[in-house]
This record gives C-alpha cells, sequence and structure tokens, in this order.
C-alpha cells in the first residue's frame, strides 16, 4: 500500500458507490423545496432568509455525506494494513475527506444558482453564498469526520454523529452567514471571510489527527 | 533473534486471556499459535503488531522494544488477519494494486495465474467466493518482500490446492531466512515448527 494506491482507489469508490453523495445533495435539495412550503413563499420573506437556509441544508447535508466513511474501513481491516504500511493515518484520513469534499462540493456547485432562484436569493448575494460554501463546507466537513471516526465501531451512528458534530459547526454558520449578510448590507465582509478561513486552517490541523487517534482505537 | 515474547498478558474487559506467553522466533523458525476459539489468538498477534495495548510483558523485535522502531517493525512485517483489507467494490485488479502499491504491476501476472484469478480481474470482489477473496489477499505473500509473516488463520475457506500453495511459500520464506506466526487449527505439513499453546 501507498498513498497513492489508497488515494486512486477512494477516487473509484466513491464514484462506485455515488448514493452516498447522491443522498445528501438530494436531502439538500429536500430541505430547500420543503422550507418556502412550511415556512412562506413570500419573495421578500425568502430573500432575507435564503442564505440561512441554503447554509443550514449544506450543513445537514454534509452530515450525510461523511456517516460511513470510515465504516467500512474499519470492518474490512484496512486501517490495520495502512499502519502495517507505515503510512499516517491522518494524511489517509485528510485524502479521504478531500476527495469526498470535492465529490460533494462539485454537484452542490452547479444547483447552488437553481436553488437561489428558488428562494429569492437576490443575485448580487450569489457570489458571495458560493465563497462561502467554498471556503466553509471543507471545516465542516473536517469537523464532520471527527464524528464519523468517534463512531465508526456503532452500527447507528447518526444521531450520536449529530450530538457530538452540531455544536462544532455553529462557528461556522454564524461566520459563513455573517460575511453574506455584511455583504448585503453593503459592509467589507471580509472580516467574517478571514475568520471563517482561519478556523479552517485549525481544523485542517487537529481534525485528522483526532480521527486517527479515535480510529486506532476503535480498531483495537 | 529476530522476535522475543517474554511473559506476554493481555487483558480484555478486565479479564485475562491467556496465561503468561514467551516464545523466541529465529530467522528460518515457524512458530504456530494453538488453542481453542477464543482463547486469545488473534489477540496475541494484534498485540505483537502493537494494535492492542498489553498488560504485562514485553516484546523485543531484533534485541530492541518494538516501540523505539517501530515503522522499522511494521514495514518488515506483512500482516494478514481475519480482516484482510480487500475492498468489495474495487475489482481483483484495483485491489491487488490498492495492497501492493509499491510493486510494480507487471510483477502480478505470474502470481494471478498461480492463484487462479486471471479471469476475474475485472469482477468486483463482493461477486467472488469467500475463498477467492481470501487468495487476493494472500498475493501479498509472493509480491511483497517482508521478513517476518504474521497469518491469522492463512487456510480458513481456502481448497486444498490453494493451501498447499500457502505452505510452499511458508517453506520457501524460511528457507530465504524469513520467520512465519500462524494460527491455524488444522496440522501442518510442515517439518519442524514449534507450537505455541494459549490456555
Amino acid at each position: 500500500m501507498t498513498y497513492s494506491s489508497i488515494f486512486l482507489s477512494e477516487w473509484y469508490l466513491t464514484f462506485r458507490r455515488k448514493q452516498d453523495i447522491a443522498n445528501s445533495i438530494l436531502f439538500f435539495l429536500v430541505v430547500i423545496v420543503l422550507f418556502p412550503i412550511g415556512v412562506s413563499a413570500s419573495p421578500s420573506f425568502l430573500a432575507s432568509a435564503s442564505v440561512g437556509i441554503i447554509w443550514c441544508a449544506a450543513s445537514l447535508a454534509s452530515m450525510l455525506a461523511l456517516d460511513g466513511i470510515f465504516k467500512e474501513d474499519l470492518r474490512d481491516g484496512s486501517i490495520d494494513q495502512w499502519r502495517m504500511n507505515g503510512l499516517m493515518v491522518s494524511i489517509i484520513v485528510l485524502g479521504k475527506v478531500l476527495i469526498r469534499w470535492g465529490a460533494f462540493i462539485l454537484p452542490l456547485l452547479v444547483l447552488i444558482p437553481f436553488c437561489g432562484v428558488a428562494l429569492s436569493l437576490p443575485e448580487d448575494l450569489m457570489f458571495e453564498t458560493i465563497v462561502s460554501l467554498l471556503v466553509g463546507t471543507p471545516t465542516l466537513f473536517l469537523l464532520a469526520a471527527i464524528g464519523a471516526s468517534i463512531t465508526a465501531s456503532l452500527r447507528n451512528s447518526a444521531v450520536l454523529m449529530t450530538l457530538i458534530v452540531m455544536p462544532l459547526y455553529l462557528p461556522v454558520l454564524i461566520f459563513s452567514t455573517g460575511y453574506v449578510k455584511a455583504s448585503e448590507l453593503g459592509v467589507s465582509g471580509i472580516g467574517q471571510l478571514a475568520i471563517l478561513a482561519a478556523i479552517f486552517l485549525i481544523v485542517l490541523l487537529i481534525s485528522p489527527f483526532f480521527c486517527a487517534i479515535s480510529l486506532k482505537a476503535s480498531a483495537e | 533473534m529476530l522476535l522475543s515474547i517474554k511473559d506476554l498478558e493481555i487483558e480484555r474487559d478486565d479479564k485475562v486471556l491467556f496465561s503468561p506467553v514467551s516464545f523466541d522466533l529465529n530467522s528460518g523458525d515457524i512458530i504456530k499459535i494453538a488453542g481453542e476459539n477464543g482463547s486469545g489468538k488473534s489477540s496475541l498477534l494484534r498485540a505483537i503488531l502493537g494494535f492492542l495495548t498489553i498488560s504485562d510483558g514485553t516484546i523485543l523485535y531484533r534485541g530492541g522494544s518494538t516501540n523505539r522502531a517501530y515503522n522499522q517493525f511494521l514495514k518488515e512485517t506483512l500482516y494478514i488477519g481475519h480482516n484482510t483489507g480487500v475492498k468489495d467494490n474495487l475489482s481483483v485488479s484495483e485491489n491487488l494494486y490498492l495492497l501492493n502499491g509499491s510493486v510494480p504491476k507487471k510483477e502480478f501476472s505470474t502470481v494471478v495465474d498461480m492463484l487462479q484469478l486471471q479471469e476475474h480481474m475485472d469482477v468486483l470482489c463482493r461477486f467472488l467466493s469467500e475463498g477467492q477473496k481470501k487468495r487476493v489477499a494472500l498475493a501479498s505473500l509472493w509480491l511483497r518482500e517482508c521478513t517476518l509473516w504474521i497469518l491469522d488463520e492463512p487456510f480458513v475457506s481456502l481448497d486444498n490446492v490453494a493451501q498447499a500453495l500457502i505452505q510452499n511459500a511458508i517453506l520457501k520464506q524460511v528457507a530465504k531466512g524469513g520467520a512465519v506466526v500462524l494460527t491455524t487449527h488444522q496440522p501442518l505439513a510442515i517439518p519442524n515448527y514449534k507450537e505455541v499453546f494459549l490456555s
């Protein structure tokens, strides 16, 4: 096993098991569609709520996209083999999460303009919304990976994972919608964006190590 | 001396799995770990690899503690456990590449022919039988160069032909100066192996 052989296999596996990503994207769409029906379909209300709705849907969907990312590796003994080959579990975790993020964000970016129209998102906020998603969702994925690694050995992990991960999502949610809101008010949101990027860098440093520790413990 | 185990004890859920185990493994040795189901054979192998915390005893690799030269120890060791790392949703050739990524692909063909996997190279492993999946995992025995082999039940779900192939590979490995630790419930057709009984 080498890093490249593992990442190439992961690439194949992600596209061979499309349902994981398809489920989360579908979930995202369902939330977007149901919200206006349930609350209010008036464009004036939706215009101010749309960024929040998109972000809530994206954060729930990202959790769904990562649920079970390590389960198969734990069950089929892959984690043992990574370690036998002297590879660092944290680097493999990072690679797996980034591959999964790539497979999630591409269809999402295609859908966002349509969702924006459906939710009466002001046209001049479209760019900021996409930027906030590009900067914020990798953080969500890395945080969800911690939850996924802690619950990797459980059969039904979705609820526990939500409980672990949701509080960690809050800062990302606050600053990403804050960034778009600031642009809406005509002030520069660059501060919020910088904080969002800083959170990403911190999580990028610590999440793979947390995941590696809990995956090794689960494999005992 | 390659591997030296002294008074090794493992606890699981506050229960000691077996009475203290000691054995030495020199190059050219084959050690068969025997014991009833649940006596801790697999746990012993995983403890040697450092995947399981030991409650007492020492493990020395080439005279030093495995902690110190841990990565070196793992790189020189080939471990094939119950869960082999074969991915159900990858084809046989993709799995061979995943498990033996450091080996040039052109070396695969002789091993694939020997293990009679050549007709299934593009078949996803979930469509294969247990025995065929095991063969995919065991291909590493011929493809990779490792001094120490740690094999957990290597003969399970294999037919007689494949079992004979594995036993031959083990003999070749010890003739080359390597060493093998394995667990199995069946008698080995190999001369001069040591047996360690767990109780």
